[in-house]
């Protein structure tokens, strides 16, 4: 499968080493921030792909990282996906992230297996 | 003349122990501040389990932030209250009666809306003039009242509140992001809690970001690290100490969380004192033990809220006047407990200590170094003996507040460098050559200023430690 | 004593003296000292944690077996350590992964740890091992009768942890006994309830049945407070059980008008609304809408707007001018939703048009955030 840029922002360490770590296995190149505003300006820096974007974060919410890049006129929106990964699973939090453009969201808890299938799923789109 | 010297004599003599007995006792106090902080931290065991001290499992709270023309500050105040880790709270800002556009500020930053909501008249306050709301911000409330008073906006806000507990803050105190789990943690480890008071630390000179501090410094003016180590030796360790003996009198109106049903049933905040945070918590005491139920007051070193220390010295003595003020006032109150044995360490211990160590100290102590002066000039006393009785004022007063660093550094460690704990300790040193005895003076006015019968609260300029 | 203290003064004065110095250098000493200690050891545990972070982080992809994961474990450090990086990644994993965890529950110093805290006074300490017993796949059910008389302690977290041990463990009777204890038990939030309520639904995965009769006969028993009733009507929405709707719809009908509870009602209206339930219709546009609880009212028009009933038309117009904004703004979402209505044609005696427009905004703010 073909190699990928994936960047994860999410603060709880051992969940975002997981990921990465399976990512990284699966042949993927994988980048890790832990706080909003980092995340931010690793979108803009680092390019990615894909990002695998929490909702709870330290600075910028998940949610206002993807407005900010919305109302952002110089960032294309279109050039990356956002899969959601987040522990606020209320039918309004899911509806404003896909308003927002992500393409995916996964609640936490989840399934690694299933999360890596939607993630695929998402790169192949 | 012989008769003279001789009163003179013994005077000073009583003196000379009177400073020894104060300064061994808060000695005393800080060595037992120890032993429970140690006790505390012996309880959190090897393994833990995740989801045990999942705060939402047990109760909630609610935030009671009064304000008055905090226009300057407001927002950035109640964003940081949103930010905190905890997941059943609600945060209720009650402007009292502000002058300047502290409500126009929130409703326009916050889209509030005026709502219907029932508010039950559990306590009597001045008259509330609208509740907003957000449903964007489900859980932030603000009460718009007539101006009463610090203690009648936290009564209204009492009464607004459906929450379990109610945490009274100050509109410039920084709450820590986990204080709140770790204050509930008292009410869940003994269902009998009824109120518990938290640290309050000196922010001025701190770096604070995103609304939590990121880097703990001593202030840079001489007032502000001579209140550092003042709030080390006095709030810090002087609490845990009481906290040991189940006797603490005093939560700070900066920072406490209640139940508030128990607040209810004492009737709220008192207000006609300029001590009512104090006032409450004798209340309370004094409240559950005639009824003979059984209760505890905490003091938890734990969690810290930060706040604004005044940088100027007119606004220091204001707010120390206050204090001896308020203190007075709520001794007097409550006279009937003193001594007495129905109250049994309260009565014995604590509120003793307060009449003699805190509230009179002031006049003996000034007294004390007049009639040194007096004796010295009339050669009733000899060098020896003044350098002995300023040892007991002062040397012992210095062993006192370097003990307080050290304790600091045993425990919290929460100064980051070396560099500020060396400043800490020199300032040890100067906060008992000047500052204490003007500390004195100022409490000393503020008891003729009680006697007075003088109520009025002071002005409180802000300096922006907490903006970027 | 004077004379004693006259004459000796200055050797005190400088005894004290002396003792102030030594005593501020040894502080000082001391707090050094103690940094560098106190950096040792964190040092040391964070090397710890990043070895066994990557260990566990292998062994949960399956990369490495339970048995070379224990070989790698030697001191209690290492025990503790790795119990805080298996909790921190419980918290987000389910399947595989989460039974991977769990197994690493049953190593000896760990279970040995548990299984003693369960006989200690503290109730702390034996919530714990009840929430480890929660966490077991098998214990021993000489330990049920125990685990069940504290799920009535009045300590709210070992009433819950015990009720979560025996809602994994205990049979129908045990598990029905355990959840009135916690009903009852007004420490406990209605977090926790869920919390189990939730457990409960995945123990009895194929009879949900079960589940939904227990709810409702709960609320019928009558036995607990309005906030507890309403949650349990409550978690019957959230779970879906539509089988309760008809019994739910009696209990509504049997609200008393005068002196309803506010918010059994409003659970009632919202749950009821969710299912579909129309018959509601009736009493929400004659009792419900002019309650004196704006909790109530503001349930009714969200409720009035799922049914778009031609109706409730009027009596939408009519909380549109209601005195609370957000009975109001729900109001007119509602009728935003008839197909036939025109928002900005609607002719409302009584209310400005700024403030009109001003609402419209907020209900296309409110679709775009989703509340």
């Amino acid at each position: 499968m073909a190699q990928s840029k994936i960047l994860v922002i999410e603060d709880e360490e051992m969940t975002a080493r997981l990921v990465t770590y399976r990512l990284k296995s699966l042949g993927h190149e994988v980048q890790h921030e832990k706080d909003g505003v980092k995340g931010l300006k690793a979108i803009k820096e680092f390019k990615p792909d894909l990002v695998v974007l929490d909702i709870m974060l330290p600075g910028l919410s998940g949610f206002e990282i993807l407005q900010k890049l919305q109302d952002d006129e110089d960032f294309d929106s279109d050039k990356f996906k956002v899969l959601m990964l987040s522990s606020k699973k209320r039918s309004e939090d899911v509806s404003r992230g896909f308003n927002l453009g992500a393409m995916e969201y996964v609640p936490k808890p989840f399934k690694m297996d299933e999360f890596l299938l939607r993630l695929n799923r998402v790169l192949n789109q | 003349m012989e008769v003279l010297a001789t009163i003179l004599v013994v005077i000073n003599v009583l003196i000379f122990f009177y400073f020894v007995f104060v300064n061994f006792s808060y000695i005393t106090l800080i060595i037992f501040s120890y032993i429970q902080t140690k006790r505390s931290k012996k309880e959190s065991s090897i393994f833990q389990l995740s989801g045990l001290f999942d705060t939402r499992l047990y109760k909630s709270i609610s935030i009671l932030a009064p304000a008055y023309n905090e226009e300057a500050s407001i927002i950035e105040s109640t964003e940081a209250l949103l930010h905190l880790e905890f997941a059943d709270y609600e945060i209720i800002l009650i402007n009292d009666g502000s002058k300047d556009s502290t409500l126009e500020k929130l409703i326009n930053h916050f889209k509030l809306k005026k709502i219907d909501r029932y508010i039950p008249k559990s306590i009597e306050t001045e008259p509330v003039k609208a509740v907003y709301g957000s449903h964007r911000y489900p859980n932030l409330f603000v009460v718009d009242k007539e101006n009463g008073r610090k203690a009648d906006a936290l009564n209204a806000g009492i009464n607004v509140s459906r929450k379990d507990l109610i945490c009274a803050v100050d509109s410039d105190t920084l709450l820590e992001p986990t204080v709140l789990q770790q204050m509930l943690m008292a009410f869940v480890a003994d269902p009998t809690t009824v109120a518990v008071g938290g640290v309050v630390r000196v922010a001025n000179g701190c770096k604070f970001e995103l609304g939590e501090v990121s880097e703990v410094k001593v202030p840079k003016s001489t007032i502000g690290r001579i209140q550092a180590v003042e709030y080390l030796r006095a709030f810090l360790f002087g609490r845990t100490g009481w906290d040991y003996f189940d006797s603490l009198l005093i939560i700070s109106g900066a920072f406490g969380v209640f139940d508030r049903e128990s607040v209810i049933n004492v009737g709220g905040y008192l207000h006609d004192t300029v001590g009512e945070d104090m006032e409450l918590v004798v209340r309370l005491h004094r409240h559950y033990r005639d009824k003979g139920d059984k209760y505890r007051v905490r003091f938890l070193p734990e969690p810290v809220c930060w706040t604004e220390v005044p940088e100027s010295w007119s606004t220091l003595g204001r707010q120390r006047n206050r204090w001896q003020r308020g203190l007075a006032d709520t001794l007097w109150r409550h006279r009937k407990m003193m001594l007495n044995p129905k109250y049994g360490r309260l009565g014995f211990l604590a509120m003793p200590f307060f009449l003699f160590v805190e509230l009179l100290s002031p006049i003996i102590e000034l007294g004390g170094y007049f009639i040194l002066i007096i004796s010295f000039f009339l050669g009733v006393i000899n060098v020896q003996f003044a350098l002995l009785f300023l040892t007991a004022a002062i040397l012992l007063g210095m062993i006192l507040s370097i003990l307080s660093v050290l304790m600091e550094e045993l425990t919290f460690r929460r100064y980051d460098r070396m560099r500020d704990v060396a400043i800490l300790i020199l300032y040890a040193f100067l906060e008992n050559l000047g500052y204490r005895q003007i500390h004195a003076w100022w409490r000393f006015r503020g008891l003729i200023d009680f006697f007075k019968g003088n109520k009025s609260w002071g002005e409180m300029t802000r300096s922006g430690t907490f903006s970027r | 004593m004077i004379d004693y203290l006259n004459t000796h003064a200055e050797q005190i004065v400088l005894i004290v003296v002396i003792f102030l110095a030594i005593f501020s250098i040894i502080v000082f000493v001391g707090a050094i000292y103690s940094r560098w200690m106190l950096n040792l050891k964190d040092k040391k545990e964070r090397e710890i944690r990043e070895r066994l972070s990557g260990l566990v982080i292998q062994y949960v992809s399956g990369d490495l077996s339970f048995e070379d994961l224990k070989s790698e474990l030697s001191t209690e450090t290492d025990y503790s350590i790795l119990m805080q990086i298996s909790n921190q990644l419980e918290k987000n994993l389910e399947g595989e992964e989460e039974i991977r965890l769990k197994r690493l529950l049953n190593l000896p110093p760990i279970r040995n740890f548990f299984i003693g805290r369960f006989e200690t006074k503290d109730p702390l300490e034996r919530a714990k091992a009840c929430l480890y017993f929660a966490r077991q796949n098998k214990i021993k059910k000489s330990i049920l009768p125990k685990i069940m008389s504290y799920s009535s302690s009045k300590y709210p977290m070992l009433a819950y942890a015990s009720c979560m041990a025996i809602i994994v463990h205990g049979s129908t009777r045990q598990q029905r006994e355990a959840i009135h204890n916690l009903l009852i038990n007004e420490g406990v939030s209605d977090q926790a309830l869920n919390d189990i309520f939730k457990e409960f639904q995945v123990q009895s995965s194929e009879e949900s049945e079960v589940e939904s009769h227990l709810l409702m006969r709960f609320i019928a028993d009558k036995a607990y407070s309005d906030r507890r009733t309403a949650l349990l009507i409550r978690t019957l929405g959230e779970l879906n059980f539509y089988q309760s709707a008809a019994f739910l719809l009696s209990e509504f009908e049997s609200l008393s008008e005068d002196h309803y509870s506010p918010v059994i009602a409003t659970a009632l209206i919202d749950v009821l609304a969710q299912f579909g339930m129309s018959e509601i219709l009736d009493d929400l546009h004659t009792i419900y809408t002019s309650s004196e609880h704006r909790e109530v009212r503001e349930s009714t028009a969200k409720a009035l707007g799922l049914f778009t009933d031609p109706v409730s038309k009027p009596i939408l117009k009519w909380l549109m001018l209601d005195r609370d904004f957000y009975v109001r703004f729900y109001a007119a979402k509602s009728l935003s939703n008839y197909p036939d209505v025109q928002m900005n044609e609607l002719n409302l005696p009584g209310m400005e048009s700024d403030e009109y427009s001003e609402l419209l905004g907020e209900i296309e703010t409110s679709k775009e955030l989703e509340y």
